[in-house]
């Protein structure tokens, strides 16, 4: 029955002490916020599964001064930018994730198919890691997590034309570093 | 126009204002490279990417979402009455004021219990007593109820503080018109001689 049930209606039940809708909006974000947590802290899954669960908590505490009239998804997303934003901020936690810079590799399913497309992937997560971290939200928001531009620009909270701007040319620099992947260029 | 928007569109669908736009910026060679790598990264999306979250996270959060649901439902049970509180709180100034006026105009004298309705205050022990200072409030009747009822005849004495006296009949329970006193004796305090019998006064507002 709350399959089809909005983010936001879910919230509103939530807030009324519904456990099942906490447990379904659990269930549409936390693969994707992990996700895009893991990406943004260089794969670093303890810190990744600390701050995922530091924002649900927060759900939790302060769902009464949660505003309907804001898009849940856009706003959940704000949450783990900002929360990525301090840990980046936090120098303790820079110096290790920088230390753990891995390239990391994601746990995913190989095959000889797969295996070329795999190479590009490992190859884009280690320069995204490298991007500076607005650069780095933006791309993963955009190509990862598959989100619109207005969407992006309300969760980094810069202008749509910015968005697309830094978006033209951060993939213009990584097409310069990756220009081998580059089917253009074969 | 932004750049980023044109590097979407197919390249069969650029018009030549958008072109002559691109060529102010990059070639249209460099253009059409990031382009083509813009579409690698558009396919790059991880249907692949099994990388999940701990499910003790998921537990550990419906536990708190639980005892947080308690604890709110918990805050209710106590800010209702906390606003029964704060309406018997001011019914309690005003009763204690009450009281402590009450005390104040009828001195030495315990209000011991209530009867007829609430209004009625009777007052035990009232041989003891030989004044009382009609409170403000009690507005139309004084009621006297002897000690036994059917007993012989009975007096109680009222005296008004210009020393006019009236004698009343009180073997039974009886009422005094504070109006007809006032009328009379132009004033509403009334002393009761020391050897009444009267054991119960009520205070009747009507």
């Amino acid at each position: 029955m709350l399959e089809h049930q909005t983010d936001e209606l879910l919230m509103s039940l939530l807030k009324a002490g519904d456990s099942n809708a906490f447990s379904k909006l659990y269930e549409r974000y936390s693969m994707l916020i992990y996700r895009y947590l893991l990406r943004n802290l260089n794969g670093d899954s303890g810190k990744a599964e600390d701050i995922l669960h530091d924002i649900f908590l927060k759900i939790i505490e302060h769902k009464s001064n949660y505003d309907a009239s804001r898009n849940f998804k856009t706003w959940i997303y704000s949450v783990a930018t900002n929360q990525c934003r301090n840990a980046w901020k936090n120098e303790e936690n820079r110096t290790r994730i920088m230390e753990k810079h891995i390239p990391w590799e994601y746990k995913t399913i190989q095959n000889e198919e797969m295996i070329e497309k795999s190479d590009f992937s490992k190859k884009i997560n280690q320069n995204i890691s490298d991007l500076d971290p607005l650069a780095r939200e933006i791309i993963v928001l955009r190509y990862y997590q598959e989100l619109s531009i207005k969407e992006i620009s309300t969760i980094v909270s810069i202008p749509e034309g910015t968005v697309k701007s830094k978006l033209f040319y951060t993939i213009k620099s990584l097409s310069k570093k990756l220009i081998h992947f580059n089917p253009k260029n074969n | 126009m932004e750049l980023y928007d044109l590097l979407r569109k197919p390249t069969s669908e650029l018009s030549q204002e958008e072109l002559d736009f691109i060529k102010r910026t990059i070639s249209l060679e460099e253009f059409n490279q990031i382009k083509a790598f813009e579409n690698e990264l558009d396919n790059i999306r991880p249907e692949n990417d099994f990388s999940i979250p701990s499910k003790y996270i998921k537990d550990d959060l419906l536990s708190k979402f639980e005892s947080h649901k308690k604890s709110d439902s918990m805050l209710k049970f106590y800010n209702f009455p906390l606003e029964l509180w704060k309406v018997a709180s001011v019914f309690a100034i005003f009763f204690l004021g009450y009281n402590f006026l009450n005390k104040l105009t009828i001195p030495a004298y315990s209000v011991a219990e209530k009867s007829i309705k609430d209004t009625v205050f009777i007052v035990k022990d009232i041989t003891q007593i030989d004044t009382i200072f009609l409170p403000s409030i009690i507005t139309k009747t004084i009621a006297v109820k002897t000690q036994k009822t059917g007993e012989v005849q009975k007096t109680l004495s009222v005296q008004t503080i210009d020393s006019k006296v009236s004698s009343y009949n009180i073997n039974e329970f009886k009422t005094f018109d504070l109006n007809d006193l006032r009328e009379n004796y132009n004033h509403s305090t009334i002393y009761f001689n020391e050897d009444s019998l009267v054991d119960k006064i009520g205070f009747i507002q009507i």
